[in-house]
């Protein structure tokens, strides 16, 4: 009778060490899983902050290299800030360089006396008009974009032909990384 | 009876140990996974890093432009070309570090896609510092820069004709030696020969059939408008020049639309170019491109375009 008792006293203890032991180990599981949640999420801002900042260097140096590309430079004359309006103009329409620079925001504008007074340009009002938006994408987050000033050349008709070079900015913001 | 002299255990003991082998090993695995993961990051980031510096490696007005990118340690460039995604394909770049002392290389970073560069160089390049030579290409208009990358390769110039050694001299790069005859080429360095079959070439360039042999695969290049695709068809490899030559002319195809519409333009305001038909027929046979054999047949039209373009008054580019 006492050995039962003594042996029914015993299992309880051992019950009680091991309901004790898991309770440990549960709270030791969820302290690690809430230690690597807390390392991943510093870790993956840490790598959005990181990729965003490749993002804005590559930004400043592609505004340059944006303006030297083929599809914008003015090839008449050595300038490396010259930009072809007209070559501009075409691009705005053309779906197949939406991807091609990398950026979310790309607009050139002429700098003009009355700057509030700003119109895009179309096919009605080219090339009496400021604004040229090439990509500015639905819903992007966009920050302060990068800018450069640059000259906007075209070819004029009248008065036997000449270089029309009026002076500009072209803006541009990488593509964020979501 | 009773002195069996057995380590006794109790079931608390047997659980502690068990339960905690498995969360020191639990531990392990993990730490490893985020060690690898943190290096893939920290590779793939490199390989980013790679692709912004080297649009400052590119030229604007310069006819070819020479820098030096520097990593803090030992790595490996892998560069690969796709022509079949999207309207332009691209420029894949991946890299591998390799920590001081380690023998081992890190797990290849994740793929960094490029559509705008255009890289000739061998597949994967080793070491801790990368020349970057680029040149513009045109045909006849710019159509874009090309890089070429070297890392610890050299090579020799065997005989090359007094232009080439020329521009070769005037690029002050180390890489190339020229030399006139094979036997005082140095030993590892690849050899490029210029009219030659001596089977001791690495590389035989025929300025004549406008080809160059390497690895028993042949390659054609045009050099009517510039130099930028013999140079192209030396540093790399048959199967990345053929990608990057489709890619090109891709872009090509792209430009010669834009300037298509660009002669409406200026027809609109009474500048007629009358390049219509030319710019026409490029274009269609900008879109049939399937290998560099066609690059004779192509520049036909574009020296047309090239001579017409020099009569206008105003011209189209």
């Amino acid at each position: 009778m006492q050995t039962n008792s003594f042996r029914a006293l015993f299992i309880k203890k051992s019950q009680l060490q091991i309901q004790q032991m898991a309770f440990v180990l549960v709270a030791l599981m969820i302290l690690f899983g809430l230690i690597l949640v807390s390392y991943t999420s510093i870790k993956i801002s840490q790598l959005n902050k990181e990729a965003n900042r490749l993002g804005e260097e590559q930004a400043t140096e592609m505004v340059k290299k944006i303006v030297s590309s083929p599809e914008f430079i003015w090839a008449y004359s050595s300038c490396s800030l010259c930009i072809d309006m007209d070559k501009v103009f075409i691009l705005k329409n053309r779906s197949e360089y939406r991807d091609f620079w990398n950026v979310d925001f790309l607009i050139i504008e002429k700098i003009t006396k009355d700057q509030r007074n700003r119109t895009e340009c179309n096919l009605l009002n080219y090339p009496n008009c400021t604004t040229i938006t090439l990509i500015k994408k639905d819903n992007a987050d966009i920050g302060i974009p990068k800018g450069a000033f640059v000259s906007l050349c075209r070819h004029e008709n009248d008065r036997d032909g000449y270089t029309r070079c009026e002076l500009g900015k072209i803006y541009a913001y990488p593509k964020k990384i979501k | 009876m009773k002195n069996k002299k057995a380590l006794e255990f109790s079931f608390g003991w047997i659980f502690a140990i068990l339960a905690g082998a498995f969360i020191i090993l639990l531990a392990v695995i993990i730490s490893q996974r985020l060690i690898a993961t943190e290096k893939k990051a920290g590779d793939t980031m490199l390989a980013k890093e790679v692709g912004i510096s080297l649009i400052s490696s590119e030229t604007a007005l310069e006819s070819s432009k020479l820098s030096k990118i520097n990593f803090q340690t030992e790595t490996r460039f892998f560069f690969d070309c796709n022509s079949v995604k999207g309207p332009f394909g691209e420029q894949r770049i991946k890299t591998s570090t390799k920590m001081p002392g380690n023998k081992q290389w890190n797990n290849e970073s994740f793929e960094q896609k490029f559509p705008d560069k255009y890289i000739f160089s061998s597949r994967t390049i080793e070491g801790k510092t990368l020349t970057v030579f680029s040149k513009p290409f045109n045909f006849p208009y710019k159509i874009a820069d090309l890089l070429f990358i070297f890392g610890n390769e050299t090579y020799c110039f065997v005989n090359p004709p007094p232009a080439i050694e020329y521009e070769i001299s005037s690029f002050s790069l180390r890489l190339i030696n020229i030399s006139d005859a094979i036997e005082n080429c140095q030993r590892n360095s690849k050899k490029v020969c210029f009219y030659s079959s001596n089977p001791k070439c690495d590389i035989k360039v025929d300025l004549d059939a406008k080809s160059v042999e390497k690895d028993s695969k042949k390659v054609y290049f045009e050099d009517y408008f510039d130099t930028s695709l013999l140079y192209a068809s030396i540093f790399s490899d048959a199967i990345n020049y053929e990608c990057q030559l489709k890619r090109l002319m891709k872009r090509n195809y792209q430009l010669t639309s834009l300037y298509l519409e660009k002669t409406n333009l200026l027809s609109s305001i009474g500048c007629n170019s009358g390049l219509t038909g030319e710019l026409n027929i490029l274009k269609t046979k900008l879109n049939d491109f399937s290998s560099s054999l066609e690059i004779r047949r192509i520049s036909q039209s574009a020296k047309e375009i090239e001579y017409a373009n020099k009569q206008l008054s105003c011209p189209l580019y």
